[in-house]
């Protein structure tokens, strides 16, 4: 038992410690913009909730609400899992090491699933603790709620993790046989992402019915997702109160309560056998040499700043979450594109149902400087590109090629895959709702935006880049250069996006509110184009200072 | 060795490495990793590079390589300043590290084509100078597998055949001979010495007194960052009374960091 708690302690702190070369500084000034960011998300919806309460207090609502939290933060835990697991479980890189120490290999395991759980019960806990108090304050719940509710934080994570670990085992066998498999691992959170925002979009494309059949055609949806999540439903039942099965109030909540605790208890096992398959998967491919016979190669020329974006592809794939990092995010402008479109779509069609007229250059208006705000992500890998190359940077400093070359290769890399991701997005809105002129100016100063942040992030990086790592996450999480430049981002385009609503409310011509708002956006191309000059002016002298 | 081509730096009986009041400080100025250290390299010699730990062999290799910028004095790679043309300095040498960054990623001949597209080395040549290599450091099996399945004396190997991919004049190793097994330690030896043959030079770090003994014509000795002894390693054995060069060393810079 002391080996399992010095081997969970190691892990806790491998993950938690300061990074070298990091100050108090910078970690006290992370911790307390997270801790703004969450206490804003946090209000805002403690003051849905509080504003929603007597809808909330209305008979049969208030389970379906705490159900519905319940499976927000098991989509959070089911998705954040699956890589949490495959990480951890699978592709760490501390088998080897662990497998070294006088430990059993069934202590380490059960340490790194307990982490696992640990780790997703304090985010369950953050995210769903406070609604849901909140929740029980608001419809003045009985005591025996907040004992359930305390209760089921600690368990929820159980149902998803089983789940989570069942879709990550047939992704292992595929990655077992290939040779890259950080990059099936990428593949297959890309197609995850995918089919949650699908399966999102698919309950929000329905959102702006008003007709009783589209009603009837919601609820009836409801009620499925009810019956397949049935533990939830039933302790949202319990929790709330609410009499099951012709049962009195007292045996229905014990009923309920001992359902749920036994269905997770069963996940509990299911998910340690999975994991501990999957964790001697691990030991095995870890434990493969690289004896298998390969097919010779033949030599293959290209330019040296094709060679040199090869090595910095091959660079951002060194671990599946630096390739998480780097391509993932960039799939959000997208999304949020669709997403924006759709609602806004529906919102539109309600108004118009409803008599209201809604210019269309409005939301689109809204959209264009979302996007805005998420075109930050595309310039995620650029903004690390210099810190991922931690001591590879000597090999880099060697090689008789000038920085400006190396810095082109590094901006090519990734506008390859951010400008076409820029124009999708554009496109996206101008399929949703088109307006020529509009269309236009967006493609004129959201791709030469998008262009701007990739450079922006490369040679911001560049002018102070983190190379002292052990792992090259260390160079991605937590750095400053992409969480305070999609602050710059998200402030620029929160900034024109409060001009254009400030300027709608007050009732101005909507003429007017375009040119002031299109004159901000090219406005933000300029501020960030100059910077960019300046940057690149000193480019030499980053470079040349850089002591690895 | 008929792969090296006398090149212009050869013919023109330049230094290929010249190394003028090198200063390099740490701690504003307060330790000094490297002291006014001044020496050169002829073309067509192997010179060792001999110290203690923290003598400040690393620092120095690692300014002329252009890994750390030279605050202090001027390092010449073949009359090719390596502050001023860094590009023209850099065609001119191939460095092997002490511990070899490769990116796992690649497989060993795609590391070769990478540096060889880097240096503008066409295919055949790949082909001829790696053919040789590969057999000299029994690496033909594993060139095609990823060097993320290589040991640490693979990883060394592929290192070398790397830095040779451009026939340099110049060879720059620092601790070569580490993780390297017996039959790959000779073949590296062999290797410097017909690279000397062919007119070009090797310069190296080692701690290795042996192999700098057997290999070297010149040496250079370092420690706390200021150069103790340099010259021909005859010379030196004659006045110092031919006392072997681990007794020379130990008179000159017995003394440890920790000493």
């Amino acid at each position: 038992m002391h080996s399992y708690f010095v081997v969970l302690k190691a892990m806790f702190r491998n993950k938690f410690r300061i990074g070298a070369g990091k100050s108090k500084r910078s970690v006290a000034a992370f911790c307390i913009l997270l801790g703004i960011a969450y206490a804003l998300v946090m209000a805002v919806l403690l003051s849905a909730i509080i504003l929603l309460k007597d809808l909330l207090a209305l008979p049969g609502t208030a389970p379906v609400f705490y159900f519905f939290i319940l499976m927000t933060v098991a989509m959070i835990v089911l998705i954040f899992g699956i890589i949490h697991l495959v990480t951890v479980l699978y592709l760490s890189k501390d088998t080897d090491f662990y497998s070294m120490l006088p430990v059993g290999s069934s202590v380490v395991f059960a340490a790194k699933l307990s982490y696992v759980y640990i780790c997703e019960t304090v985010l369950v806990a953050v995210v769903a603790l406070p609604l849901l108090i909140a929740f029980g304050i608001a419809i003045k719940a009985w005591a025996w709620f907040y004992v359930l509710t305390v209760l089921t934080v600690a368990v929820v994570p159980a149902l998803p993790l089983v789940i989570a670990a069942l879709f990550a085992i047939p992704v292992m066998f595929i990655a077992g046989k290939l040779k890259n498999r950080s990059v099936v691992a990428l593949i297959f959170y890309i197609l995850l992402f995918c089919g949650f925002f699908s399966v999102y979009l698919y309950f929000l494309s329905a959102g702006g019915g008003v007709s009783e059949e589209e009603i009837g055609g919601m609820l009836s949806r409801l009620d499925v997702v009810l019956n397949i999540l049935y533990p939830y439903t039933v302790l949202s039942f319990a929790a709330c109160g609410i009499p099951m099965y012709g049962l009195n109030i007292g045996p229905s909540v014990v009923t309920g309560t001992v359902i749920f605790l036994g269905i997770s208890a069963a996940a509990v096992v299911l998910l340690m056998i999975a994991a501990k398959f999957m964790y001697a998967q691990s030991a095995r491919a870890n434990n493969q040499t690289n004896n298998t016979q390969t097919k010779k190669g033949v030599f293959k020329t290209s330019g040296g700043t094709r060679a040199l974006m090869k090595r910095e592809y091959l660079s951002s794939l060194r671990t599946t979450q630096t390739a998480f990092q780097c391509y993932v995010v960039m799939f959000l402008p997208i999304i949020m594109a669709v997403i924006f479109g759709i609602m806004f779509g529906n919102l539109r069609k309600d108004l118009i149902n409803a008599g209201v007229y809604m210019d269309p250059r409005f939301t689109m208006m809204l959209t264009y400087t979302t996007l805005s705000t998420m075109f930050a992500t595309l310039g995620n890998a650029a903004a690390t590109t210099f810190s991922r190359e931690g001591n590879a940077m000597a090999s880099l400093k060697i090689l008789p090629v000038g920085i400006k070359k190396i810095l082109m290769s590094k901006i090519l890399a990734w506008s390859v895959l951010a400008v076409p991701v820029s124009l999708i997005s554009v496109i996206i809105v101008g399929i949703f709702d088109f307006d020529a002129e509009y269309f236009i100016l967006s493609i004129f100063s959201l791709i030469p935006l998008t262009m701007a942040f990739v450079v922006f992030g490369a040679l911001w990086d560049l002018s102070a880049p983190k190379l002292k790592w052990t792992d090259p996450i260390q160079a991605v999480k937590h750095n400053g250069h992409v969480t305070i430049g999609q602050l710059i981002c998200l402030a620029g385009g929160l900034a024109v996006m409060t001009v254009c609503i400030v300027l709608n409310i007050k009732s101005i011509n909507f003429d007017v509110i375009s040119a002031v708002c299109w004159s901000l956006i090219y406005a933000e191309l300029v501020i960030f184009a100059v910077t960019d000059i300046l940057l690149y002016r000193k480019a030499e002298t980053y470079y040349n200072r850089i002591e690895i | 060795m008929d792969r090296i081509v006398e090149t212009d730096s050869i013919k023109n009986n330049m230094k290929m490495l010249d190394i003028e009041h090198v200063t390099m400080a740490y701690a504003n100025g307060k330790i000094k990793a490297v002291d006014d250290l001044s020496f050169s390299l002829n073309r067509g010699e192997i010179f060792g590079f001999l110290g203690a730990n923290g003598a400040g062999k690393t620092t120095t290799i690692k300014m002329a390589t252009g890994i750390l910028p030279v605050k202090s004095g001027n390092i010449r790679i073949a009359g090719y300043d390596i502050t001023q043309q860094p590009i023209e300095a850099k065609r001119n040498f191939g460095f092997v590290p002490d511990s070899p960054i490769i990116f796992d990623k690649y497989t060993g001949r795609e590391y070769v084509d990478f540096l060889g597209d880097i240096y503008g080395v066409g295919k055949q040549d790949r082909e001829r100078v790696t053919s040789d290599l590969l057999k000299r450091f029994s690496l033909e099996d594993a060139f095609d597998k990823r060097i993320s399945g290589y040991s640490h004396g693979m990883k060394q190997k592929i290192a070398i055949i790397g830095a040779l991919i451009h026939s340099p004049d110049l060879w720059i190793l620092d601790e070569p001979m580490m993780g390297l097994d017996p039959p790959a330690a000779f073949a590296l030896k062999e290797l410097m010495k017909e690279h000397r043959d062919a007119g070009k030079t090797v310069f190296f770090s080692t701690h290795v007194l042996d192999v700098a003994e057997k290999i070297c014509d010149r040496v250079a000795i370092i420690n706390k960052g200021k150069l103790i002894l340099c010259g021909d390693m005859e010379e030196i054995k004659k006045a110092k009374g031919d006392e072997s060069l681990e007794d020379i060393f130990m008179s000159v810079a017995g003394e440890t960091e920790n000493a």
